[in-house]
């Protein structure tokens, strides 16, 4: 009996210890995404998870669009501490389980989520999320059930997923040995002089052509898509029940249309006062922010450094007038 | 189900527990259920058919000596046990093709059915007394980790190991651990990377270079060997870890120095079953030399059958007799140089490899012809094709983890028993070893996305 008991103590160390080295080369092997790279998905969310607990006021979530538009530092400047959880082609089934994540560890008092995904989203094609964006908006989420029911139901939504690959990354990433630099041995990303949280500014700027929309309140509205239109109402209900003002943002764009704003505009109401909708496609927001889509856009869909400052500081104003 | 799937993984795991858990004398029961787990998650037909096959089995290994037609009722109970195998045999023959519309396979159909056949002769014969208890029969017939790829483990040997009343025993379990590990490194490391050049090459020999040819059909004997060693120590690392021996299928082939000692080394429970219940039967070498020609041509017909029923196997089947004769008649019972026997054994053995990779005799003598067909080096594709299917590092992995097997098979040729050396050593060095193999293969290993490591080659026999 005692050789038994000898014996599992030594199996149980060997799978304790295994399970570290693993854990360790999990998180080496996988690829990171930094500033400097294109969009830095890895350091906004390990970044995210090195801030201070509950240090937050407000949470953005959205896609490529809200990782340009949305700048913390100037949300500083009205006194309102914030996060840019936004990655490049995130969906609302991505916006809402990091927004599940999120409320782990911070309390915000709002959550500004960018809209563009509503419509832009096809169920048949995935597009424009590709599997490798969803992996890699996943990839540094901390292993818990809310990443497990993610990697489950992400799989169900994208067949192109590897669930297995999702849950062990080796089975996808293993082959990296060969290119692994410095940055794949980096612990900590908030630390890097360019971090922005989540922010990633661009420099691009000149499209001429941009018209804004003259909202018309007598046209139809038109159905968003129905994965992203489910996802948008459980968004809605998570911040409604953890009593988080919830502010739906379309940021410029050249694509959207006015049977869309009425859309998102009566799924905001529906909601009463506790959900606002900022459209910066409308005519009247556009002036009163003074936008210029040829200076203040980097191309037709996403916002430069400056048009970025003018949404943010719009976005802190509209929210600091409110009682 | 397969042997390197996470789901068997976790059957194994989940198994070990409730086995380790409850008294001895119920283990059995837990192989059981294992087994048909593993064989109900494999597919409805996989299980009705090895129901059905060990049940008539059962029954007619009890009606033994109670008929005065004993010698017809063994024959027709071993045509019933191999209607399915003959039927999917048959339906994978080409000119049924065009009848069906796909081909249907069995899980380890060809090796439980010898299992049957060599348990219900061997009672028929008195050999054996028939089993009473059908759960325990079941329990042979289906016990999962060797269903797969063998080994084809008799009856007797099987089951006293199977049903005694044994106590855990830490070292089986750790040995069990050892051989697992090493199965995974050939497939991962050495048969799965070999396949992402030579795979390439026989799919579309024609457009290759005669030198690519060469490496190809080298590494697919590679392949073979080290993918179906691997399979056949992950079977016996996981019945090790049960306290069940299993019978170890190879020792060392390519070390052999004649073609005779290479068939009592390659897939020896094969190789003993058809010399058992087919040469021996037949004759054997007591009825002269032109009786023995037949005897030998027969039994390698049968194994090439057993392998599949396109003419390819025939002629990889017909090879090895006339690799056998010819030996026979050349060195007239003098012993083969020792070095010169080895590379005879593995060039020629490499040089069937045509006819066993490729569907049609054919094919396999297009691709030898082809072998000779030189264009220049600035033809020679392997090296593209090392480079865009793995690149030169990952080439250097392969090639270190050949001559680690090399070294391997040479020290235990020499008698050096690596699991009984790292088995003494402190637990803290069997844990370095542990981390450093499991890691090695993890970083290093050809699988995962894109790839499809979870077919072994003998998988499909």
């Amino acid at each position: 009996m005692k050789k038994k008991n000898f014996f599992l103590i030594r199996m149980a160390v060997t799978i304790i210890v295994l399970l570290a080295v693993l854990s360790a080369y999990f998180y080496v092997i996988k690829p990171k995404y930094v500033y400097g790279d294109g969009f830095p998905t890895t350091s906004t969310f390990k970044g995210f998870y090195e801030s201070k607990r509950n240090s937050y006021d407000l949470l953005f979530l959205g896609s490529s669009h809200g990782t340009c538009a949305f700048d913390p530092k100037v949300m500083d400047e009205y006194d309102i501490s914030s996060y840019n959880l936004s990655c490049e082609q995130q969906n609302l089934f991505t916006s809402y389980y990091w927004l599940k994540e999120a409320l782990k560890y911070q309390k915000p008092q709002t959550v500004v989520l960018d809209v563009y995904m509503l419509y832009l989203f096809d169920a048949d094609s995935m597009k424009p999320t590709t599997a490798n964006c969803t992996r890699k908006a996943f990839d540094f989420m901390r292993l818990s059930p809310n990443k497990i029911s993610a990697c489950i139901n992400a799989k169900k939504v994208d067949k192109e997923l590897s669930l297995t690959s999702m849950l062990f990354p080796n089975v996808m990433y293993h082959t990296r040995w060969k290119e692994l630099s410095s940055k794949d041995f980096r612990i900590n990303f908030s630390d890097d002089p360019n971090f922005l949280r989540g922010f990633y500014p661009l420099e691009g700027q000149g499209v001429e052509g941009f018209v804004p929309i003259d909202v018309d309140y007598e046209d139809e509205t038109v159905n968003p898509n129905p994965l992203m239109l489910e996802y948008l109402f459980k968004i809605m209900k998570l911040c409604d029940e953890k009593g988080i003002k919830l502010v739906l943002v379309s940021t410029p764009t050249g694509f959207e249309t006015n049977s869309q704003h009425l859309t998102m505009w009566s799924l905001a109401s529906f909601f009463g006062n506790d959900v606002d909708f900022i459209d910066f496609n409308t005519k009247q927001v556009y002036e009163e922010c003074g936008y210029d889509f040829s200076k203040d856009n980097n191309d037709d869909d996403h916002a430069n450094k400056y048009g970025a400052r003018k949404i943010t500081e719009y976005i802190a104003k509209e929210l600091k007038s409110q009682p | 189900m397969s042997y390197i799937s996470i789901s068997f993984a976790i059957l194994v795991a989940v198994s070990l527990i409730i086995y380790y858990c409850i008294p001895g004398k119920y283990r059995w029961y837990v192989l059981l259920a294992s087994s048909l787990v593993f064989y109900i998650l494999s597919g409805k037909l996989a299980v009705i058919a090895i129901l059905v096959t060990a049940s008539l089995a059962y029954v007619m290994a009890r009606l033994a000596g109670k008929s005065a037609y004993n010698t017809k009722l063994l024959w027709a109970s071993i045509l019933l046990i191999l209607l399915p195998w003959i039927t999917v045999r048959a339906l994978g023959l080409s000119i049924f093709s065009g009848i069906f519309p796909k081909e249907i396979s069995i899980l380890g159909i060809s090796f439980y059915s010898l299992e049957l056949i060599s348990y219900i002769t061997d009672v028929y014969k008195g050999k054996i007394e028939a089993e009473t208890n059908y759960l325990r029969f079941l329990t042979y017939a289906l016990f999962f980790p060797k269903i797969m790829q063998g080994p084809i483990c008799r009856y007797e040997e099987l089951s006293p190991k199977l049903f005694k009343e044994s106590s855990f025993d830490s070292k089986k379990f750790s040995y069990g651990f050892m051989e697992i590990i090493f199965g995974a490194f050939l497939k991962f490391l050495i048969a799965d990377k070999c396949r992402l050049i030579a795979d390439p090459v026989f799919d579309n020999f024609i457009v290759y270079d005669g030198l690519d040819l060469w490496i190809a059909l080298f590494l697919f004997l590679v392949i073979l060997y080290t993918d179906f060693l691997a399979c056949v120590m992950i079977c016996k690392g996981v019945s090790s870890m049960f306290g069940i021996d299993l019978f170890m299928n190879f020792k060392r082939p390519m070390l052999a120095t004649s073609f005779k000692q290479f068939w009592q080394r390659w897939h020896i429970s094969l190789s003993k079953w058809l010399s058992d219940y087919i040469y021996i039967p037949l004759g054997g070498n007591k009825k002269g030399q032109v009786r023995r020609l037949i005897n030998l041509l027969v039994t390698f017909l049968v194994s090439a059958l057993w392998h599949g029923s396109n003419s390819g196997f025939l002629m990889w089947g017909l090879l090895q007799v006339i690799y056998r004769m010819t030996e026979e008649v050349t060195l007239k019972g003098r012993k083969a140089n020792k070095y010169l026997g080895r590379f005879k054994v593995c060039f020629l053995y490499g040089i069937s490899m045509a006819f066993f990779n490729l569907p049609t005799a054919k094919e396999g003598f297009d691709y030898i012809r082809c072998m000779f067909h030189f264009t220049g080096i600035r033809n020679f594709l392997a090296i593209g094709l090392i480079n865009h299917a793995m690149g030169y590092k990952e080439f250097l992995i392969l090639i270190i983890s050949i001559l680690l097997l090399v070294i391997k098979e040479l020290a235990n040729e020499a008698g050096v028993n690596f699991k009984k050396v790292l088995i003494e050593k402190p637990f803290i060095i069997r844990l370095l070893f542990y981390l450093i193999a499991i890691m090695t293969i993890v970083s290093f290993g050809t699988y995962g996305y894109g790839f499809n490591s979870a077919d072994f080659i003998y998988g499909g026999f």
